[in-house]
């Protein structure tokens, strides 16, 4: 199994009344940035990263939003750059670069293949859609976002496979000289890791791909539904999925004490935390979605990541409550907080409640990549380091044994897609649906 | 639907749908982003005047708006065929918000085509320090006190009202997706798409009709127009009170009023 380390590298300084105040972290006004601490903090989260590496962990994972507070990872390619060159051994995981939204397939490319080539072959390349924020803030067309995402990945790879020079003209791009100079230290090309939250479209074309699909938080029950969605898909195209296709990502934080993790651990819930990404009219503009993804948002409540929901987009009919009780607000979150570790959707506590729950995350879903995300909100990076160095030395060794004990191979351990499986034949279970409802999971 | 009528244009690309009712000279009504859920009353009044033909946008009803690749020119083309192909040579065109923008550039395009062009708060320019608002970042609930004068209205609230039942709820919800996004192809990336430069063309006599309290396009866009519109034959703009962006609704028989008598003149 591989264990990677995901941070946000949230913004840690705006004033939690101001994103009450916005209902959410995106669109937050920009003069709440201060440059300095901005400063100090890009340099402490590249840190963090090469402590990841120090601690044991097999990747460092990096993310990109605009706009906003909750992640300070405008542009990952340059973190991602900067991090090929200081760390020596970890994977450089990106989750993942948003096509549709960066518009520039061949630059990507470059840019890419410099990473990995200063890394010595240590990049991921991981493809995201990017969230509904991202359409407004980069002005990208919703409508076409889809289309725009193949269009983008079908022609990096060819950008990365087919020697130049030579023309490209698709609907979306067109190049007139495609030859870029530098191609990725890793023939033929980095390994993809996908993740997602919800599209049954992006699953399945993961498993077209055999992609690696990364679950970023998804609820433990849908992730399986999801799983064996991939599997059955898998089985159509003649391979057997295994832990090689699956990932999980899961907030967790751990202290010495449960009392002290559960007390820093709100971080999570900072300002609304995910739920509060960004607003209802942020969160899926017109076009984004296909129709079947509309209907089934339409019919599915329930909170999900980045606040994607249906209750989310009847919002604006049924109003939003008092939203100047802040006091308020925050006993909704306090409740969510307390509702979220019951359902295995945040992992918090001391190694000794973190590990048995990690293990039934590990059981059920049976993943070949696990990755932890770090607390959000205003924790200290000593308090931060304290949870890596918690997890990397009271947890990982254990969850490494457990890992292997249940069969958990990773992606690099074997590529995915590489079991043959016949059509007619019973496939091999890629979830284990038995602790769920003990546990009050579905 | 009640009264729709079908036709294939272009070999099956384009199944559109359409109204047709009225009789006297003809008319095209093009509806905005939010769609025409019925033959509204707006436009009954409209048809003891005139012959009106009304019909639904790719991704409003009709299909084909993958055929419609961002390409403003593509969908002035496909309204144009879609006119050929329906007999009318020389409509008097009437377009609403996104439709007055495509009356717009039909005008431009062929202008000796239209016999009179009304544009109702058409969408379109963009005016430095007067932005139109981005009605693809609204909720339902923020998209009517934006649209309408009166929020509270009757009408306002029947708008923004998804039915009882939850399945039918459910395509509502859809549809409203649907037809924005279908919108968005053309008006997403916001603003100005080159029909500054197009406006110059138009010769028919023009009416710029706007609800005085237009919260989506406020009506100073009304001058932008008038001055851009130097070749028409005519302009006149009429600021309808007590309506705001959806004022063929919200005033109705001020504003067919209005278009009756520029046509009758």
């Amino acid at each position: 199994m591989q264990i990677g380390y995901f941070t946000e590298r949230p913004y840690r300084w705006v004033p939690e009344e101001e994103l009450f105040r916005n209902q959410a972290y995106f669109a937050v006004s920009n003069r709440f940035f201060d440059r300095q601490k901005g400063s100090d903090d890009y340099n402490y989260y590249l840190d963090e990263n090469c402590y990841a590496e120090e601690l044991g962990f097999d990747a460092v994972a990096l993310n990109e939003h605009h706009g906003t507070p909750f992640c300070m990872g405008g542009v990952m390619n340059v973190e991602a750059a900067i991090l090929a060159r200081i760390t020596s051994k970890v994977r450089i995981v990106l989750v993942g670069n948003p096509l549709p939204v960066i518009k520039h397939p061949l630059r990507m490319a470059e840019e890419l293949a410099e990473i990995d080539l200063i890394s010595r072959g240590r990049l991921v390349a991981g493809w995201v859609r990017g969230a509904g924020s991202e359409q407004f803030f980069n002005n990208a067309n919703p409508a076409y976002n889809r289309e725009m995402f193949n269009e983008a990945h079908d022609f990096i790879i060819q950008a990365w496979t087919r020697p130049g020079p030579w023309r490209y003209e698709g609907k979306h791009f067109r190049y007139r000289h495609v030859n870029p100079w530098a191609l990725p230290y890793q023939k033929p090309y980095p390994p993809m890791w996908i993740p997602g939250v919800l599209s049954l479209e992006t699953v399945k074309w993961c498993a077209e791909h055999r992609y690696p699909y990364v679950g970023l938080g998804t609820a433990v029950g849908p992730t399986c539904d999801l799983w064996d969605f991939y599997a059955d898909e898998a089985q159509k195209l003649g391979y057997q999925a295994g832990p090689e296709n699956f990932g999980y990502l899961i907030p967790t934080f751990l202290a010495e004490t449960e009392e002290r993790a559960q007390e820093l651990g709100r971080g999570f819930v900072y300002g609304g935390g995910q739920n509060a990404f960004s607003r209802p009219e942020h969160t899926l503009p017109p076009g984004y979605n296909s129709k079947e993804a509309i209907r089934r948002l339409a019919k599915a409540p329930g909170g999900s990541w980045l606040g994607v929901s249906a209750d989310k987009l009847r919002q604006g009919k049924e109003g939003r409550g008092d939203e100047n009780n802040y006091d308020e607000v925050r006993q909704k979150l306090l409740v969510a907080y307390q509702k979220a570790q019951q359902a295995y959707q945040l992992i918090i506590g001391s190694p000794r409640t973190v590990l048995p729950k990690i293990k039934t995350l590990l059981e059920v879903l049976r993943p070949g990549i696990f990755v932890t995300f770090a607390v959000q909100g205003p924790v200290s990076n000593k308090d931060r380091m304290t949870s890596m160095r918690l997890f990397a030395q009271e947890v990982m060794p254990a969850l490494r044994d457990y890992a292997k004990e249940i069969g958990l191979r990773d992606p690099i351990e074997r590529t995915p897609g590489s079991v043959p499986i016949a059509s007619d034949v019973s496939r091999v279970p890629v979830v284990e649906r038995g602790p769920l409802a003990a546990l009050g999971l579905r | 639907m009640n009264g729709l009528q079908t036709l294939n244009l272009r070999n099956g690309r384009f199944n559109v749908k359409y109204y047709r009712e009225g009789s006297g000279a003809p008319l095209v009504f093009l509806h905005g982003a939010g769609g025409l859920p019925a033959f509204t009353p707006d436009l009954e009044a409209l048809a003891k005047h005139f012959a009106v033909t009304a019909p639904l946008h790719p991704g409003f009803g009709t299909s084909g708006e993958e055929n419609l690749h961002e390409d403003v020119l593509a969908l002035t083309l496909y309204a144009w065929d879609l006119l050929d192909a329906l007999g009318i040579e020389q409509p008097i065109l009437v377009g609403h918000s996104f439709g007055g923008m495509l009356a717009a550039e039909m005008a431009a395009l062929d202008p000796r085509r239209v016999k009179k062009l009304i544009l109702v708060a058409p969408a379109g320019l963009y005016l430095e320090g007067c932005p139109t608002a981005d009605f693809f970042a609204m909720m339902p609930d923020q998209l009517v006190r934006a649209a309408f004068f009166d929020p509270g209205s009757q009408l306002a609230r029947a708008f923004v009202e998804l039915p009882e039942d939850k399945r039918m709820a459910e395509e509502v919800m859809i549809q409203r997706v649907r037809g924005l996004g279908a919108a968005g192809r053309f008006l997403w990336p916001l603003g100005d798409r080159g029909l500054n430069e197009r406006l110059y063309r138009v010769k028919a006599p023009t009416l710029l009709l706007w609800g005085e309290g237009d919260r989506i396009i406020p009506a100073a866009y009304a001058e932008k127009f008038r001055e851009l519109l130097e070749n028409s034959a005519e302009v006149k703009i009429e600021t309808i009170p007590q309506a705001g962006h959806l004022v063929l609704m919200e005033q109705m028989e001020a504003a067919t009023h209005a278009i009756v008598q520029f046509c009758a003149r």
